[in-house]
């Protein structure tokens, strides 16, 4: 990387939640940003999703902390609203007019090797283009746009359609037909719900059940006042470094944490009736504890539509995968047929992160579970270049927000990065961490999850702000049980501290 | 059920007392200020919290450590 006082061309890559919230805090910080978005809309993931694809989580979670979603908007708000939002977010910060719409990045090179400036390769109007940048940031996200598709024997033999859940833009393709959905996360359930309103009959195929996290706690409750506080975050699996309290907790104070994990199932059993029994007479109880299963891939906060229609069984559920397609319909891994004619596979996307130059792709030490990074964003093997969106968690909009903050700080040098081996240390600490008890899965390397209240912690104490930003009078108790939303952190990303 | 109450604050007075201290550390370790007077109140806040809820910590502790006891060698749910 370029001393920091060299950096005045930054190269953002995404214009989706993460690389909007860059460019607006690059951009207010004097840097001379090009934002590349390949298609013609700003908002990510917002501008493609399938047929009644929405927010999971409510309104006041998913929002910028220094630009507030509009009084009126409902919770969960739906993809189009969303994608509104995040374009008028653009427009008021004056981010519009630094994006090169339709302008697909292929390559991102160093110029001369580890530490200088970067080539950024782009395709627009089908014209080659390139550009010296002296910082580059990645905003793609977890996952890329393409789809993942599992490859199950005998689709040449299958009459009916085969398509990924990014496919399905109207419940009126499904109308009349028959159809399995594969999967178990949100977009699966969100899947099964439109066939259940437009076809003629509907399945649910789950591999793995995983908790699901009710919007409502025992149908009350908002879920944030169970899970997103910092009593919760005590009670989650030790944090890579974890406080005095929190080693405390979970050694003296492990039957309580481990009974209040039960409660936590009790709950979710009931409030979902997990037990119910489905379809082909299979239950939905997951195998692993909640307290780990909620870090999987496919946590995720359903419907409750979703639960409502299984018991009914106008969805209909069943436990296995895919075996092979027939002519008529599907094979289950345990030997049941189901004769649908379309078949829709909710198995998530694939990362792709190609654009990147072979040596720098190989110096990030990428495996099976992702590449691991410095606070998420940097590797010191590959100066120069960060990762804006590399970290999974329940307030993502918040994370990202925080992350470009950050990130801004240190191009500006208010705060600086620690030796690269400090770094090293730290990335193989993580590593270590999560490898030993997070479930695995292609980007466990990025989840955080409800562990965001611990890294958001570690973002703010490297600006040398308080972490505790909760006000008033009861301050110290809202510290402890009440929720932590982007609102709490507006003063800090728009750069008041 | 008053000796129970009695442990429970005085095991809530201790653990009160070193956690309030830890979060005196951390409040008054910021560049903020006033962060002394801050990390005073909140220290404060957490001793008193600590005793007034210790002995349901200590009861919901002891039902756990029962129920930890039987469901460890079975392995359930571990």
């Amino acid at each position: 990387m370029a001393n920091v006082s060299e950096i005045h061309r930054v190269a953002i890559v995404g214009a989706g939640v993460a690389g909007l919230a860059t460019a607006r805090v690059l951009l207010a910080e004097g840097f001379d940003c090009t934002v590349f978005e390949r298609s013609a809309k700003v908002g990510g993931v917002w501008t493609i999703g399938y047929s009644n694809f929405g927010v999971q989580v409510q309104r006041e979670l998913y929002e910028f902390p220094d630009w507030p979603l509009p009084p009126d908007a409902p919770d969960f708000l739906p993809g189009p609203q969303t994608q509104a939002y995040l374009e008028a977010y653009a427009e008021h910060f004056g981010v519009m007019p630094h994006i090169r719409f339709e302008a697909a990045v292929t390559e991102i090179s160093e110029r001369d090797g580890p530490g200088s400036s970067w080539i950024v390769a782009w395709e627009e109007g089908g014209e080659p283009n390139s550009a010296e940048f002296d910082f580059v940031v990645v905003c793609i996200g977890l996952y890329s746009n393409t789809p993942r598709m599992p490859d199950f024997p005998g689709s040449d033999a299958f009459a009916g359609d085969i398509m990924h859940v990014s496919g399905l833009r109207s419940r009126r393709q499904l109308s009349g037909k028959r159809v399995c959905v594969l999967g178990y996360g949100k977009s699966a359930t969100d899947a099964a719900l439109e066939a259940a309103e437009a076809a003629a009959e509907t399945h649910i195929v789950v591999r793995e059940p995983h908790w699901p996290f009710p919007s409502r706690l025992a149908g009350i409750l908002p879920f944030k006042w169970g899970l997103l506080h910092r009593l919760a975050s005590t009670l989650i699996p030790p944090y890579q470094r974890a406080t005095g309290v929190e080693k405390l907790v979970h050694t003296l104070g492990r039957p309580s944490v481990w009974l209040y994990w039960r409660l936590v199932e009790l709950l979710l059993f009931f409030q979902c009736r997990l037990g119910s029994r489905f379809g082909t007479r299979v239950d939905l109880v997951p195998e692993q504890p909640v307290e780990i299963g909620g870090f999987s891939e496919a946590s995720m906060l359903p419907r409750p539509a979703f639960y409502r229609q299984l018991r009914r069984g106008v969805i209909q559920g069943h436990r296995g995968t895919i075996a092979e397609y027939t002519a008529g319909g599907v094979r289950l891994s345990d030997g049941r047929q189901l004769a649908v004619n379309t078949v829709i596979l909710a198995t998530g996307w694939d990362t792709d992160f190609s654009m990147l130059e072979d040596s720098v792709w190989q110096r990030l030490e990428p495996g099976e579970d992702g590449f691991y990074l410095y606070r998420h964003m940097l590797h010191p093997a590959v100066p120069g270049l960060a990762f804006i969106g590399r970290a999974s968690t329940v307030c993502s909009i918040l994370t990202y927000s925080l992350q470009a903050r950050w990130l801004a700080e240190l191009l500006k040098g208010a705060h600086s990065l620690p030796d690269a081996d400090v770094m090293r240390h730290d990335i193989e600490q993580m590593r270590s961490w999560k490898r030993s008890w997070m479930p695995p899965s292609g980007a466990r390397s990025a989840r955080l999850i409800i562990h965001m209240q611990h890294y958001h912690d570690e973002l703010v104490k490297d600006l040398g702000v308080s972490p505790l930003r909760k006000r008033g009078v009861f301050a110290p108790l809202k510290e402890l049980i009440f929720p932590y939303e982007p609102a709490d952190y507006g003063s800090i990303v728009a750069g008041d501290g | 059920m008053a000796s129970v109450l009695w442990a429970g604050m005085v095991i809530g007075a201790i653990l009160g007392a070193l956690h309030a201290a830890y979060v005196y550390r951390l409040v008054a370790d910021t560049a903020e200020a006033s962060a002394r007077l801050r990390a005073c109140y909140y220290a404060l806040w957490t001793f008193g919290l600590w005793l007034v809820f210790g002995p349901y910590v200590l009861v919901f502790w002891l039902v756990s450590v029962a129920l930890y006891a039987v469901a460890r060698p079975l392995r359930w749910r571990m």
